[in-house]
């Protein structure tokens, strides 16, 4: 359908509550997502699976374009090439739909958030063992749409490991269930796997069933200071340990001075966390390291503290690769990114000692926007690391020049398949790779 | 037939490497599953990437319909040219490429064997976690196929939680790489979509997968109840308490009679309904005082007794007992079907009862070996196949099985795939739409469809008329029975086994 045809935002609005019975209204799409765009979009909330259809069946009838979405906090990971014609958020969608604590499983809609799902499953005494640098309000059915995962990958996986089953409805107007609502399946392909980061590109969510862990008996995080290299091998000597860390990064902050902080969290019960801790002073000590213990909400909170450091900050590489590489590289990632950053103290990196993914964030400073390569410096010590890089976060202008490249025939592959579930290409127009 | 075009086979991998005379091909007519054969074209064996690719885009830009194959263990028929299809064989492509010991990553070509693997890194206290019951000869190419699991699933997971990244060869020949060997790649997960495809999307040819570091300590039980219902509640509890053991294992008294009778004789009571085998493991410093807790609460259950292992030949033949349960039943019955339901696990005595009344109404008998902690079901039907009709019984009771774990918001197969077994069940899981969606993925893969086609996902309108057939034979099967072909038909799925032949080809589950 030829763009001078759309109708405006106001007009869809108008019509869409005629259509559907759903308050729609129009607003400037920098309200749906800082920094986009002042141009109005029709936004609308979906409440239902229902609503979600209603909305879809209305877009495909007008040949409207529509940008699901929950609390609007990884649009930037991926953000939408064009203002769409209807931005529709399921944050209201946010019930647990089905819990079955002896079977490890819930069932949850896209629009709860991590502390909402936490409260429901912590009163059974479990959890779902996924850490996302993300701001509180982050949404679970966003999470999984922009793939991230956290430190907690080291030992439970990343949500790729733990979502076992979604509902998801097409453009079409279908509704399709991937997956079972058991922990082990393999009946048809494991379509789940094709919605995780896809930016709603291929389906909106609807649904989404997780396994789950018991919450741990005892909490125990070890943090050990020191230089870069001197961390990389005590790092060596746990992983090569029978130790069980459930999370271990190399941290830097801008009150670190020269000096890195490699912490060691540990799920185990009390006793082996103990002689975990005791393993890993022993191993410090041999290295002429300084060591300190925290425990119980106060580890928690170490981590909680990480986590929004990074999920604050305007800008997120990820940095990946075998973790000795990347160990090695953080005190050079320091200085690349203390020169991109305004203020420079906004510097925050955590390093994965066992999963190979380190995040660099920081607030970007003004003058490097109008840059070629904004975060060239960043990128030239990927590549002389042999390291992959993937801009998370950023203003649209620098995320714009920093584009991932795919070989042609993976990329040929995922364009058929975004042509095969969105053949008008309707959904999250722009936000894939590649333009999909 | 020798033609033009295993002519064109043999310039690619040469003489030797291409077998195509009916004799040498007849051994690649079917995989474990042994009910339905069809006899290659040719079977070729590759030994790069470069041939499998050159051998791909010859086959499809002449639309000669081909399969890969691994070790032909799989359970399900995944890798049985039931089209006369070209067998590509990856079982020279053994190699173990890399292995970075710092990093915990190793890089493997698709025929090395799964415990070969673990072999190959255990000097340096590394083991690779996905285990089947046939470890010692399946692959891991045909683990990547199959999504293969094993014991330790619930806490370790399965092959796509383990593989991190892959090489693939496109069936139209183009070479890709999917995933990432950390983190996470850009781009739609392909990587997560070849996991588990059975050889319809494309071939690995290069697999990056994650290996573990031993645990420095594990501990293993043995308890004996009287009810199935007290060793079910059990395990809800030791999982309520907190402990996710490593592995959860449970066998009924019938699956009890026959690994008794087998070479692993462990002497498991004869009155006593279940059986389970749970193992802990981690630091050493904790773990006595988890199995302690395990057994604790096995008591509050009204265990009859229960014993952790106190030597390591002890835990072996404890698990050796459970292994090698499948090929024991060639103890106990001439003929059995293995199914691989899965069921949410709260819901096992339920399903259990099912189990045991589709059971008597076919008047056949039905033993259990389940992976507990999963909810993974293994119902072995058993049955004699020489009197007449109980093949055809046997079928349709393991069909009813498996409609019961469906009803129970489970699935049809835990580990052993669809291939062309079940393909009639995806019906009861999915709706057309869903096996639409799932269509619509194998024609961006492979828009010729003739990349082993036929298996995993029904063809359009296949499963309606499966649903059909069914339903004709259910109402008509005494009839249907006079006729011998008839018969042969809807054995598919009867697993024909000789008494005594376990410890050979049956090391599965």
């Amino acid at each position: 359908m030829p763009l001078q045809s759309k109708p405006l935002p106001a007009e869809t609005a108008d019509a869409l509550y005629q259509a559907t019975g759903l308050r729609a209204r129009a607003v400037p799409m920098c309200t749906v997502h800082p920094g986009e765009s002042s141009k109005d979009t029709c936004a609308v909330e979906a409440e239902s699976e229902a609503d979600v259809i209603a909305v879809l069946a209305y877009a495909r009838e007008r040949g409207l374009t529509v940008l699901p979405y929950g609390s609007g906090r990884h649009l930037a990971y991926g953000p939408p090439a064009e203002v769409p014609d209807i931005a529709l958020t399921l944050r209201p969608m946010n019930r647990v739909t089905s819990f079955s604590p002896g079977d490890l499983v819930v069932s949850a809609e896209p629009g709860i958030t991590l502390a909402e799902l936490a409260a429901v499953l912590s009163e059974k005494g479990l959890m779902l063992p996924y850490d996302p640098p993300a701001p509180a309000d982050a949404t679970l059915g966003g999470l999984l749409s922009a793939g991230l995962s956290g430190p907690r990958r080291a030992l439970y996986g990343s949500l790729r490991d733990l979502a076992i089953s979604l509902r998801v409805a097409l453009a079409d107007g279908r509704v399709i269930r991937t997956g079972a609502k058991v922990v082990k399946n393999v009946a048809g392909y494991d379509m789940t796997k094709l919605f995780i980061g896809a930016c709603g590109t291929l389906g909106v969510v609807t649904e989404i069933t997780l396994k789950l862990r018991p919450l741990p008996m005892h909490r125990e995080t070890v943090l050990v200071r020191g230089s870069a290299a001197s961390l990389a091998e005590l790092r060596s000597r746990i992983a090569q340990s029978t130790l069980v860390p459930s999370r271990l990064e190399m941290v830097w902050g801008a009150d670190s001075g020269t000096d890195f902080v490699l912490a060691v969290d540990c799920d185990e019960p009390k006793r082996s966390a103990k002689a975990q801790t005791d393993a890993i002073r022993a191993m410090s000590r041999d290295l002429g390291l300084a060591m300190d213990v925290v425990e119980g909400e106060d580890a928690d909170a170490w981590w909680v503290d990480l986590a929004q450091r990074l999920a604050e900050r305007r800008v997120c590489i990820r940095l990946q690769g075998p973790p000795t590489s990347l160990l090695a590289a953080m005190p050079r990632a320091v200085e690349a990114a203390s020169a991109l950053a305004e203020p420079a103290e906004s510097v925050t990196i955590s390093a994965g000692g066992l999963t190979g993914v380190a995040r660099v964030a920081f607030h970007p400073a003004r003058a490097i926007f109008d840059r070629p390569a904004p975060l060239g410096a960043l990128a030239d010590l990927a590549a002389g690391a042999s390291l992959d890089m993937v801009v998370e976060r950023a203003p649209a202008e620098v995320r714009a020049k920093h584009q991932p490249t795919l070989a042609p025939a993976a990329l040929a592959l995922m364009q058929r398949l975004k042509q095969t579930f969105d053949p008008d290409h309707r959904l999250s127009p722009g936000r894939f790779w590649g333009g999909m | 037939m020798r033609d033009v075009h295993i002519d064109r086979l043999v310039e690619i991998v040469g003489e030797r490497r291409c077998l195509w005379r009916p004799h040498q091909v007849k051994a690649y007519a079917c995989d474990g599953y042994t009910a339905e054969e069809g006899l290659p074209r040719a079977v070729v064996f590759p030994e790069t990437t470069e041939e499998v690719s050159r051998i791909c885009r010859y086959l499809y830009e002449n639309d000669i319909p081909y399969l890969p194959r691994g070790a032909g263990t799989g359970l399900s028929g995944g890798a049985t040219p039931t089209g006369g299809e070209v067998v590509i064989s990856l079982a020279r492509m053994n190699k173990l490429l890399a292995v970075d010991f710092d990093n915990l990553r190793a890089v493997v070509q698709p025929g090395l064997v799964n415990l070969t693997l673990t072999r190959r890194v255990s000097h340096a206290d590394c083991y690779y976690a996905p285990d089947p019951s046939s470890q010692s000869v399946c692959t891991i190419g045909g683990n990547f196929a199959e999504n293969a699991g094993g014991s330790h699933c619930l806490k370790y997971g399965v092959t796509t939680n383990h593989v991190v990244a892959a090489k693939v060869v496109l069936p139209d020949g183009d070479v890709i790489d999917v995933g990432a060997p950390f983190g996470d790649a850009p781009g739609y997960d392909l990587l997560g979509l070849l996991v588990g495809s059975e050889g319809t999307l494309g071939i690995a040819t290069e697999i990056t997968v994650r290996i573990l570091k031993k645990p420095q300590a594990l501990r293993t039980a043995l308890a004996y109840f009287d009810r199935v219902a007290d060793a079910s509640d059990t395990v809800t509890d030791i999982i309520g308490a907190g402990i996710i053991p490593a592995a959860i294992e449970m066998m009924d008294q019938l699956a009890m009679q026959a690994v008794d009778k087998s070479n692993y004789h462990v002497g498991y009571p004869t009155d006593i309904e279940a059986v389970l085998l749970i193992e802990v493991d981690g630091l050493a410093a904790g773990v006595d005082e988890l199995m302690a807790r395990v057994v604790e609460i096995c008591r509050r259950h009204r265990v009859r007794e229960v014993r952790v292992a106190q030597s390591d030949a002890e835990r072996a033949l404890w698990w050796s007992s459970r292994k090698m349960a499948f090929g024991a039943m060639g103890r106990i019955s001439p003929d059995y079907i293995v199914q691989d339901g899965v069921i949410p696990r709260t819901r096992l005595t339920e399903v259990l009862q099912k189990i045991d009344e589709v059971s008597r109404r076919y008047g056949l008998k039905i033993a259990n070996v389940f992976h507990a902690g999963d909810g993974n079901l293994h119902p072995l039907i058993l049955y004699d196949s020489r009197v007449p009709g109980e093949a055809e019984r046997a079928v349709r009771a393991g069909s009813e099985v498996l409609r019961a774990c469906v009803d129970a918001g489970g699935s049809i197969t835990g580990e052993h795939g669809v291939g062309i077994e079940k393909i009639g069940e995806m019906a009861y899981m999915f709706s057309e739409d869903e096996i639409h969606a799932q269509r619509a993925v194998k024609s961006c893969f492979d828009p010729k469809g003739i990349v082993n086609a036929g298996k995993l996902i029904p063809l359009p309108g296949r499963c309606v008329e499966v649903k059909r057939a069914r339903e004709i034979i259910e109402e008509n099967w005494q009839i249907l029975n006079s006729f011998p072909d008839q018969a042969a038909v809807q054995a598919r799925g009867a697993f024909v086994q000789q008494p005594g032949r376990e410890a050979s080809t049956s090391a599965q589950g």
